[in-house]
């Protein structure tokens, strides 16, 4: 249903994607990982049509993404990033409701409160605005909006990144099931490889553009394609073992 | 286009019927002063009018207006009785001019109002001291130093007679040269002298003409002359003259002297001002007059049309603020939008109402006025282009400074471009396209009182009116509540912030 062919951008002479093929698998989840500038987020705002590509393209059922053609697309795709996105001068409500308002799709209430137990917000929580709200809740309320159209896809670039570690660690487990309670297709970017393997169906570990190795954690610790993968799982676990020693 | 050249040749078609006009004048400058003012009040009623200025001595005016090749002229009638009538037998007095003029085809229109003699004339400030008002008073102070003209003290109707007249006993005369005689009064080296009662030099020293209660020196009252048919020729140029009938005083002819002679001012202009001042005066007299009637113009009346002035004027600035500054936000928030999608075009924008808001106001009110006139149109578009630059700048700069991932959330949403500047960008904005339409506020509220200097009312009526007048009383009736004002709109744009800028905004920025 989405998938990036030969999806290639440049920013001056930085290559930010360097002829990306991938293709989610519908219903599962797949984690974006890799260094800062590797291309991750790219890619990930690429397939909601916010980056215009040089070369290639998103196809998302069987048609080409373009910023102009993206619209009627981006609303059966859920869009949430690190710090919520919120906007700051409408209710929590009115953040969640605003595109449906928009579009006259259907009368949200009954959809908000549905969305408001799903993501275990307090409903008393949404005649707040924004400023009110801690960041966990910014971001559960973020996720509400990303969900409220019922899209087939869900996109979430770092969505826990800004979050204190409790909190996080809080939000990891009950956005794990969402995921699985709403079983889309969910494409989530994290520089974290404990949280992309506390989420992931599948792992995409990208480098400079490119997808370095693709698969299963198991896959990417017993095999690595290279020793730059085998380099970054070592860091990323010595990381967590100082952690958790510490 | 036929239409245009009929209104255009109408009127002059209209003057070209009426009777030209000539008015002549003796080549002095008060002579030339008093042509200009008969042959202005003239050309207001509506006549076509030739000034012949400065025509020569009176044996060559009075000719003229005899021959009847000027038709008006200002002559004096001590010297009708003693130069042009003095062939006549020796009995002859003013109550005789009209019948001696008649025969010559001249009557006398107006009196003036004043008389340019011989006078005796003193400091202000000795005469003040010693309580010297008239001739007999300085006869009482025979000790003063007296110093005439050598002409005025040996001839018999100058200081010989006048000494008999009011049996003065000084002894301390001294004959001097009449141009040393005001610098030898401010060295105290004389206390007294002759002169002509409208000398500009009056005013410029201080002086003060002693009043003649004896009536020795002769009458030379200033008084129009006129063809005797004007009247039926010209009848509004004729009743518009019998009009300045004790229009002038001495003091309105020693200053009008002084202007022309000390300030070297062309009598023209003199003359213009003398009657435009006038006009006021009679107009303020007629306003006064009718409060007088309306019921006492007392303190309480007084007050009460202070305040309804007052109201006037705050209505009339307010609609000068507000219309510009309504017109100026609708046309500036869609300028400021424009300029911050298209940078190139924004440029433009900006720097254009830049420009605009570097022409002085003034010279905008002016440069205005060849297009729209006086009034308070060139003022409310003065004011509108004055408003532009900080709406636009300001909408420019708060649609800027929105944080990108809120613009990329909006667009994550699908919603469309003008849902997104109407639903997200413009309320995010608001605080700070408000605070320029505020600075745009303040701002018009000063620059409006600048609308007092073409008439478009608004404190700066109050305002001009006391710098003209010199009266600070008068300056401060408008400055203050201008300023007021100002501090008013300030505080009701803070209070429009409450509802303007949505809540979530004024709340404290997330941590």
């Amino acid at each position: 249903m989405l998938e990036a062919r030969g999806a290639t951008k440049r920013y001056g002479d930085v290559v930010a994607l360097d002829g990306v093929n991938l293709k989610p698998a519908p219903g599962r989840t797949t984690v974006l990982i890799g260094p800062s500038g590797c291309g991750k987020s790219t890619l990930l705002r690429a397939f909601i049509g916010l980056v215009r590509l040089d070369d290639g393209g998103i196809h998302f059922d069987g048609e080409v993404l373009t910023p102009e053609t993206a619209r009627p697309v981006r609303r059966r795709v859920g869009y949430v990033i690190q710090s919520g996105g919120l906007f700051p001068h409408l209710t929590a409500r009115r953040n969640v409701t605003l595109a449906a308002d928009y579009f006259h799709s259907f009368s949200p209430g009954p959809r908000v409160d549905e969305l408001c137990a799903l993501v275990r917000l307090d409903a008393s929580m949404l005649d707040r605005y924004p400023a009110e709200l801690s960041g966990g809740q910014r971001q559960r309320v973020g996720l509400m909006r990303a969900l409220m159209l019922d899209p087939e896809v869900l996109l979430l670039d770092e969505p826990l990144g800004a979050l204190d570690p409790l909190v996080r660690s809080e939000l990891q487990t009950d956005l794990r099931d969402i995921f699985r309670q709403v079983g889309k297709t969910v494409v989530m970017v994290t520089h974290d490889l404990a949280e992309a393997a506390h989420f992931a169906d599948h792992l995409v570990l990208m480098r400079d553009g490119k997808i370095e190795q693709q698969g299963r954690l198991k896959e990417l610790t017993d095999q690595p394609a290279s020793d730059f993968v085998r380099e970054f799982v070592t860091a990323q676990r010595k990381l967590h073992s100082t952690e958790a020693a510490g | 286009m036929k239409w245009l050249l009929l209104c255009l040749l109408f009127p002059t078609a209209l003057l070209a019927q009426e009777p030209e006009l000539v008015v002549g004048s003796k080549a002095f400058n008060e002579g030339v002063i008093l042509g200009e003012i008969v042959t202005q009040t003239m050309r207001e009623s509506g006549a076509r009018v030739e000034h012949k200025s400065g025509m020569g001595g009176t044996g060559v005016v009075w000719s003229a207006l005899k021959n009847g090749e000027i038709d008006v002229y200002v002559e004096y009638t001590g010297t009708l009785l003693g130069e042009i009538y003095a062939s006549e037998q020796d009995d002859i007095g003013p109550r005789d001019l009209p019948d001696l003029l008649k025969r010559d085809g001249v009557q006398i229109v107006a009196r003036l109002g004043f008389q340019n003699t011989y006078a005796i004339g003193m400091k202000r400030s000795l005469a003040a001291e010693l309580g010297i008002h008239t001739l007999r008073d300085l006869a009482k102070f025979p000790e003063l130093k007296l110093g005439f003209s050598n002409e005025f003290k040996e001839r018999a109707d100058g200081w010989p007679g006048l000494k008999e007249a009011y049996a003065m006993e000084h002894r301390d005369v001294a004959g001097l040269d009449h141009s040393l005689a005001y610098a030898a009064l401010e060295d105290r080296k004389i206390d007294v002298t002759d002169l002509y009662s409208t000398d500009a030099e009056i005013e410029q020293y201080d002086l003060v003409i002693l009043t003649d209660d004896n009536q020795f020196f002769p009458e030379y009252e200033a008084v129009i002359l006129a063809r005797i048919d004007l009247n039926e020729r010209a009848p509004d140029a004729f009743s518009a003259l019998s009009e300045l009938e004790g229009a002038i005083s001495e003091q309105d002819m020693v200053t009008m002297n002084a202007g022309v002679k000390l300030d070297k001012r062309m009598e023209a202009d003199v003359a213009q001002e003398f009657l435009k001042l006038r006009r006021e005066a009679v107009a303020a007299g007629q306003k006064a007059r009718a409060m007088e009637r309306q019921g006492r113009a007392s303190l309480d009346q007084h007050s009460k049309q202070m305040l309804s002035d007052m109201a006037r004027m705050t209505g009339e600035h307010l609609v000068l603020v507000f219309l510009s500054l309504f017109a100026a936000t609708f046309v500036a928030i869609p300028l400021g939008v424009m300029a911050q999608r298209r940078r190139r075009f924004g440029q433009w924008i900006l720097g254009g109402a830049g420009v605009l808001q570097t022409i002085p106001s003034i010279a905008m009110l002016v440069l205005l006025i060849p297009f729209v006139g006086i009034g308070w149109g060139p003022a409310v578009i003065a004011l509108f282009l004055y408003s532009l630059l900080p709406i636009i700048r300001n909408t420019h700069a708060g649609l800027n400074n929105i944080d990108p991932m809120l613009i990329e959330s909006a667009d994550a949403l699908g919603l469309p471009r003008g849902a997104r500047m109407r639903l997200i960008e413009l309320p995010l904005a608001a605080r700070t396209i408000l605070a320029g339409i505020k600075t745009a506020a303040v701002i018009n509220v000063g620059t409006a009182t600048l609308g007092g200097f073409i008439g478009a009312g608004g404190y700066g009526e109050a305002i001009f009116a006391g710098i003209r007048r010199q009266d600070d009383l008068q300056i401060l009736s408008g400055a203050v509540p201008a300023a007021l004002m100002a501090l008013a709109l300030q505080g009701l744009f803070e209070l429009a912030e409450r509802f303007v800028v949505p809540r979530g905004l004024r709340l404290s920025a997330p941590a």
